[in-house]
This record gives C-alpha cells, sequence and structure tokens, in this order.
C-alpha cells in the first residue's frame, strides 16, 4: 500500500481519484487547495502526488516550486484541463521539480491516471 | 490565441473533464455493476462528451491557428512511430525522419486518420521533404471526397475541422496537405513536412 496525496479543487473529480485509487488499494489523502496540501507534503511526504495546476489561490507550479524550496522530493503527476499545447513545461524545469507525468483530464479516464501512478510507484 | 479563448475553453472542457472521468468509473464498473441498458445509456453519453470535448478542442486550435500563434518547437521525429501509434503499420518500412513539433505532429496525423481510419499510409522522400500517402482504396465516396476538398480549401462550412486544421499545421511547418485529384482507386491525402536532415540549417 503506498499513499498518494491529491490536490484537486474539483471535489467530485478529486472524490472519483481517491476511490479508483483506494480500490486500488492505497491510502489516499485529499487537499483542495495548494496551501493546504503545502504543509502536510512537507511534514508528510506520501509515495505520489496527483497536482491539478489551475487551483483557487496559489496554482500547482507554485507548490511545486515551494516543494522544492523546502527540499521536499516526491514524484507528482500534473493533472490539467489546459490544452498539452498550453500548458509546455520545459524538461529540465520537469525534472527538476519532480513530475513524472502530465495528464489532459479530457483526455484520460481514472483508470488511465492510475496505470501510470502504479508505473511510477512500481 | 486571445487569453480569454484559453480560458473560455478551459472553463468548457473542465466540467467535461469531469463527466466523462464520472462515466469512466461507471462504465468500469468501480462503483458497481450496470445492467445491459444502463451501459448503452452511459456508453452513449460518453460518445458525446467525447464529441464536444473533441469540438472544443479544434475551435481552439482553429483560434490559435487563425491568430497566428501556434508556437512549434521542431525536432527530429521518426514519423513511422507516430504512425503506428495511431494504426497497424508495416514494421520493415523504412520511415524517414521529419522536423516537426511531435504533439502537432500527432495531431495532424490522427486528424487525417479520423477522416480515413482505413487508410493504408507510406512514406516516400522527394528532394527536401517527406511524403506520407493516406490511401484509402475503398470505393470512391463522392461526399467525402468533396467533404475533404471543401475542408482542405478552408471552406468555413466544413464539416471536417479537424483536417483544415492538419493542412494548416502542416503548412505552419513548411510542409503542405493535399488530396491527389487524379486517384481513381479511392481517396489520397499527400501529407508533405520537411525532412530532419534540414535541422543543421536552424
Amino acid at each position: 500500500m503506498k499513499r498518494i496525496v491529491i490536490v484537486e479543487d474539483d471535489q467530485l473529480l478529486a472524490d472519483m481519484y481517491k476511490i479508483k485509487f483506494e480500490l486500488a488499494g492505497h491510502r489516499v489523502d485529499v487537499h483542495h487547495t495548494a496551501e493546504l496540501a503545502l504543509e502536510e507534503l512537507i511534514n508528510d511526504v506520501p509515495d505520489l502526488v496527483l497536482l491539478d495546476v489551475l487551483l483557487p489561490g496559489n496554482n500547482g507550479l507554485w507548490l511545486l516550486k515551494e516543494l522544492h524550496a523546502n527540499k521536499t522530493r516526491v514524484p507528482v503527476i500534473m493533472l490539467t484541463n489546459l490544452a498539452e499545447v498550453d500548458f509546455a513545461m520545459p524538461t529540465k524545469l520537469r525534472e527538476s521539480l519532480g513530475v513524472v507525468g502530465y495528464h489532459v483530464k479530457t483526455q484520460v479516464t481514472p483508470s488511465e491516471v492510475l496505470a501510470t501512478a502504479q508505473e511510477v510507484l512500481a | 490565441m486571445r487569453s480569454e479563448i484559453k480560458i473560455l475553453a478551459h472553463e468548457l472542457t473542465s466540467p467535461l473533464a469531469t463527466s466523462r472521468s464520472a462515466l469512466a468509473m461507471l462504465l468500469a464498473g468501480d462503483l458497481g455493476e450496470l445492467n445491459h441498458k444502463q451501459r448503452e445509456y452511459l456508453e452513449h453519453v460518453m460518445q458525446l462528451d467525447e464529441y464536444m470535448i473533441g469540438l472544443i478542442s479544434s475551435w481552439a486550435d482553429m483560434e490559435r491557428l487563425s491568430s497566428g500563434q501556434v508556437v512549434l518547437e521542431v525536432e527530429a521525429c521518426n514519423v513511422g512511430s507516430v504512425v503506428a501509434r495511431q494504426k497497424e503499420v508495416n514494421r520493415r518500412t523504412q520511415w524517414p525522419m521529419v522536423l516537426a513539433d511531435p504533439l502537432r505532429l500527432k495531431q495532424i496525423i490522427i486528424n487525417i486518420l479520423e477522416v480515413l481510419p482505413r487508410a493504408e499510409v507510406r512514406a516516400r522522400t522527394i528532394e527536401d521533404m517527406c511524403v506520407l500517402t493516406f490511401h484509402d482504396s475503398a470505393k470512391s465516396k463522392p461526399q467525402l471526397r468533396t467533404s475533404i476538398i471543401d475542408a482542405l480549401h478552408g471552406d468555413e462550412s466544413t464539416n471536417l475541422l479537424g483536417l483544415r486544421i492538419a493542412r494548416l499545421l502542416a503548412e505552419a511547418h513548411g510542409g503542405s496537405l493535399e488530396i491527389n485529384p487524379h486517384a481513381t482507386d479511392g481517396t489520397k491525402l499527400h501529407l508533405k513536412l520537411p525532412l530532419a536532415k534540414q535541422l543543421n540549417l536552424l
């Protein structure tokens, strides 16, 4: 069993990912803002983070940079509704911030997100 | 693309992404077994959802292309591996490397194959260009042929918006997308893209 933190402001979507990952045997915590997630992620580093890009208040990139500044190293799968071409993140920046995957939410199902996560966690 | 259109596209797709995920979980049986009728209805709604997502994505792409805000990050791409991810190909074929933005190359190929899903894909090189031919050898379909010509010629009312986007993206790469007007054995589209050997000239 691995511990997953989901940072997603869409409550229904967060709930669905939580169910999907729990059915796969993982423990899941959900936060709806980057600010609320930050403290927990620093104090109790999970095995994987699913991180939405656009969040109320500070966004997902802010959270990544804060984690990096606090020397918290955790693999992150980014989720967004921005089109792939509107969210081009340079490879070096992505690697330095721990981003191991990137999904456009309209193009994946929870099963596919879980499959990516299982590969990262393996 | 104007930022308000980017935001609008995001706001339109967000609820669709959530409903698509919910439908996918229901169809996967994650929330309990479905009976035949429930499954049939949900699959239909899923198709509608994906249709709407596709429309919004095409509209946003047209806005990007019309406003000249398409930024291409070109690199040497194996065109064969892009095609092979979409359909069966002859693995012994020598596929040329082209100079393209990988995301956009994938989009061009997908958009063409949506119109000609059964097309056989072949590659050859002419001077500094790679020519990919998409050949659907099915009996002549005059209505489809007319729609393809309209889309490639920029008809605003085309129902093949994806093909029009593919043509504009091919041109943004310095290439082209044309229908072969002389083909008598079905429908042939020729996609031309610059070969990657030009990379050292950039």
